[in-house]
């Protein structure tokens, strides 16, 4: 392989990643609150992950058992409408879920779990995609093995295929969470910051948003901005960590 | 038939017998051509673009609705995120070393989460103000050109995703001919993989005119549609919000939909 074609796909490669490490390190430099401005930022810190907590717990595991159905199951009418719905639900605009979420769950009188229930219809396709990506690397040879055996299709599953795919079950919990974590758009869409411009939940993502947006305040923003890509950046790194434990793709 | 033997039936089909599509010589003889093929990701926003200049204006509800800005943001997004990510998406999957790739590939993966609203910062403190002297609409560009950034690794992915699929035997088949690395991967794997391609960035295209923070927080709540349905609920209203919402939700949903079209067809035979 040639220089050039080396240069050229390195460059392709390192330019996103530098201009989001020139940005954090920005971030880092314009950091700045008061005391009061840290507390708040302390007091979104435990509401994100209270409420990524929440989404999670509701969504990933519905999405880990859509997909699981969908890969290991044989096609059907029923399953040819959820494989659609399902590769739509990723591909719709998260304000659309906060739209639909201010519609459907905003008369629970709950807030918080209004909120969860919203983020857990984000989280699940990307649970569901990680798990059948995942599904998809258990090789058939084991899986020919294990019916060779005499085993029933869930003996198979439960016994051979989620266990090795466990990793790669894992991984989708921990970028389900990150998900949640990064979500905004649709929080702010929910009416998190009521017509006042008050926060209403202490969230990260929207407390940022308000900071910069109606404060008009970098520094706060660029501080409630880093303590949210501190759990994120491990949570992919871990992600990664336990992708990599899973088993090399079919050969 | 009984669903069992249905079942076992996809459990034991052997790959390499389905039926190959023809592999014609790839668009990537000149450099020239190159650059059109990578260019050629806004063009999606770019046909929407001109079907909406001619037919908004019939439409009484929807004339007053920033559909430009969209998909505006939408085309300078995709003229940064395609090129970047397709050759990305060649380098990590097919050329790279072991160790770049085991290297590059998490870090990529991680950019694809990090928050909106991070990149949004960015483009209103340090890309708006650098576009400020030299251009007339700097904080629409500034929001594209972040946003493009902030989607690279999504095309990336999807496009690794694509090329993976592409059968080893094909690639093999390259080799045995004599040509090199770069000759397989532009003239065997990516003509093989470019309804999976396409669909890529259809995919991150559908992203982009649903992204709604970074375009806010650069470019004002009036530039896009999304930022304008964020606007009015930030007011408390929801009526108006879901007229123009229902317009964003036909954009995506006609996009994904034919996207999604595209990566049966790729994994017909992966």
């Amino acid at each position: 392989m040639s220089l050039t074609v080396r240069l050229i796909g390195l460059f392709a490669v390192l330019l996103p990643l530098v201009a989001v490490g020139w940005l954090i390190l920005e971030l880092a430099s314009a950091a700045s609150g008061t005391p009061e401005v840290r507390a708040a930022i302390g007091e979104a810190f435990r509401g994100s992950l209270i409420l990524s907590a929440m989404a999670t717990t509701i969504g990933a595991p519905l999405g880990i058992i859509a997909a699981t159905y969908l890969a290991e199951w044989p096609r059907n009418p029923l399953r040819a409408v959820m494989d659609t719905s399902l590769m739509h639900l990723a591909g719709v605009p998260s304000i659309i879920y906060g739209v639909f979420g201010a519609m459907i769950f905003s008369g629970l009188g709950m807030r918080r779990l209004s909120l969860a229930l919203t983020l857990a219809f984000i989280v699940l396709p990307v649970a569901a995609s990680t798990t059948r990506d995942t599904l998809r690397r258990v090789p058939a040879r084991v899986r020919r093995a294990s019916i060779a055996l005499g085993a029933t299709r869930w003996a198979m599953l439960g016994r051979v295929v989620l266990p090795m795919a466990l990793p790669g079950l894992i991984a989708a919990l921990l970028l389900s969470l990150a998900r949640a974590l990064a979500e905004t758009t649709s929080l702010v869409a929910m009416g998190i910051i009521d017509p006042q411009g008050q926060l209403t939940i202490p969230v990260l993502g929207p407390y940022a948003f308000r900071a910069l947006v109606l404060d008009g305040a970098p520094g706060p923003a660029a501080l409630a901005l880093l303590c949210l890509f501190a759990p994120m950046a491990i949570l992919h790194l871990a992600a990664a960590i336990a992708d990599s434990r899973l088993p090399r793709e079919n050969p | 038939m009984n669903p069992g033997a249905s079942w076992l039936g996809t459990l034991f089909e052997d790959p390499e017998r389905r039926k190959l599509p023809r592999v014609r010589p790839a668009p990537l003889r000149e450099p020239l051509l190159a650059i059109i093929f990578a260019g050629s990701g806004t063009l999606p926003a770019l046909i929407l673009l001109a079907i909406a200049q001619i037919f908004l204006p019939m439409l009484p509800f929807a004339s007053h609705l920033p559909i430009e800005g969209s998909l505006t943001v939408t085309a300078i997004a995709m003229a940064v995120a395609v090129p970047l990510g397709l050759i990305s998406a060649a380098y990590l999957g097919e050329l790279a070393s072991p160790l770049e790739r085991r290297l590059f590939r998490p870090l990529f993966a991680a950019l694809a989460g990090f928050p909106g609203v991070a990149f949004g910062w960015g483009a209103l403190l340090i890309v708006g103000p650098a576009l400020q002297p030299m251009l007339p609409a700097a904080k629409l560009v500034a929001a594209g050109l972040v946003l493009g950034v902030m989607l690279t690794p999504v095309v990336s992915a999807l496009s690794q995703a694509a090329l993976a699929a592409v059968p080893r035997s094909l690639r093999e088949a390259g080799w045995a001919l004599g040509a090199s690395q770069l000759a397989v991967v532009g003239r065997v794997v990516f003509p093989a993989a470019r309804t999976g391609l396409a669909a890529a960035v259809l995919l991150a295209t559908a992203r982009a005119i649903g992204e709604t923070m970074i375009v806010w927080i650069a470019a004002g709540p009036s530039a896009t549609l999304t930022t304008r349905m964020a606007q009015q609920r930030l007011g408390g209203e929801l009526e108006p919000v879901l007229a123009t919402g229902a317009v964003l939700l036909v954009f995506t949903l006609t996009i994904n939909a034919l996207a999604l079209r595209w990566v049966r067809r790729l994994r017909f035979w992966a």
